[in-house]
């Protein structure tokens, strides 16, 4: 297995929240550079931009992570990060109940959906350069919403692109129903999702909370991260 | 009927006083978040301290805000705290503030501070001691990491950095 550790997703996970709120990416590359020992760079048109709000409230366009290039002994590798629930706008993201189809034809949380789709443009983009740079293997990561958005990335990249990411996820919400998480366990393959939550955290409980067992796509692993 | 001595008399009062006191300033404080600390520092260029230099201060959480001070004569400036109120607080989502100030002297721009906040706290930047910073221009710019923030600065302080481990 090439997957990456937990400490290494639970890094990228949390940093992204900072590294997307630098104003300007040489400063963020600076300190991007200084956290991970020049092992990673942005890839072009690094800023993943996308817009959250519920259908009828405000919406917020903003930075929703940021993709990454290994270098290195990660030479090979690219990574799709996604920052979690940071705004209001997201929250009415999280509350948007409805369920549509993935991009994979599966039942999903419509708020999730929505989101993702506003940042295809991008996702896509950072794709050409997936398949321009020789790379190995890809690395989908998210926090919270974030984590939710990792997960339908990794979904799309195999539906769309054919290719089988890593998916990392803490915290996250549930994206779909059965079919999607059955989908989406069958096609990427247990073995290359990783799920972590806090059992008295809500937020893996969205959309059903209290009355949920946080369980998507599928329980595969928990790490267990002192943190 | 019950008489009440004095004494208990005095300690329900007191208590009454303290506890409204107390639910007062709990009030008070009910959503409010430091977007940046209040901070004195001095700025100096090869070691000479610059006076009259522009400082622009930038924070950015949900929106834009901007202050201004300028250094007197021996280079020294303040910044008061800048503070918010927010129903997210009480949400369970993160605190992300960016934080940037530059300096304007002989037309040229210096940015002493890029960072971001992760903690509501005042004086998160400094692990609660005052932010008193020293800025040298003319030095090197460096990466530290402050209560999970990342700062890029051409300054020091008196604080710990974190320990720092990605893995990587």
């Amino acid at each position: 297995m090439d997957n990456l550790t937990p400490l290494q997703t639970a890094s990228l996970s949390e940093d992204v929240y900072a590294l997307s709120k630098i104003k300007s990416l040489e400063e963020a590359y600076f300190i991007l550079n200084n956290k991970y020992k020049n092992q990673l760079s942005f890839g072009e048109d690094a800023l993943l931009k996308g817009k959250t709000g519920g259908p009828w409230f405000i919406k917020s366009r903003t930075a929703f992570g940021f993709t990454l290039l290994g270098k290195g002994a990660f030479q090979g590798q690219a990574f799709f990060i996604f920052r979690g629930t940071q705004y209001l706008a997201d929250w009415l993201t999280n509350l948007n109940l409805s369920t549509s189809r993935s991009i994979s034809g599966q039942p999903i949380h419509d708020g999730f959906n929505r989101a993702f789709k506003t940042m295809l443009p991008g996702l896509q983009e950072f794709m050409r350069v997936v398949n321009k740079n020789n790379i190995r293997h890809i690395h989908c990561i998210g926090h919270s919403l974030g984590g939710a958005l990792a997960t339908l990335c990794g979904d799309w990249i195999k539906s769309a692109h054919g290719r089988t990411p890593f998916i990392y996820t803490y915290g996250s919400p549930r994206v779909g129903l059965y079919g999607f998480a059955n989908h989406c366990t069958s096609t990427v393959g247990a073995e290359r999702i990783f799920r972590t939550y806090h059992k008295t955290d809500i937020v893996p409980c969205i959309p059903t909370w209290p009355l949920c067992i946080p369980l998507t796509p599928d329980e595969i692993t928990i790490y267990r991260h002192p943190v | 009927m019950h008489n009440l001595k004095p004494s208990k008399v005095l300690v329900i009062f007191i208590f009454l006083i303290t506890a409204n006191g107390v639910f007062a300033m709990s009030l008070n404080n009910a959503g409010k978040v430091c977007l940046f600390s209040s901070m004195t520092g001095s700025i100096k260029l090869d070691g000479v301290p610059v006076a009259n230099a522009r400082l622009i201060r930038t924070v950015d959480r949900n929106g834009e805000r901007t202050d201004e001070t300028t250094t007197d004569k021996d280079g020294y400036f303040e910044f008061p705290g800048i503070f918010e109120r927010t129903v997210t607080k009480f949400l369970p989502q993160e605190f992300v503030v960016s934080q940037e100030i530059t300096v304007v002297h002989n037309e040229k721009n210096y940015r002493i501070w890029v960072g971001v906040k992760r903690k509501p706290e005042e004086n998160a930047e400094a692990k609660g001691r005052p932010l008193i910073i020293d800025c040298e221009l003319n030095s090197e710019k460096r990466f530290i990491q402050v209560n999970g923030g990342p700062i890029m600065t051409f300054c020091t302080w008196d604080v710990e950095a974190d320990v720092i481990d990605t893995g990587f």
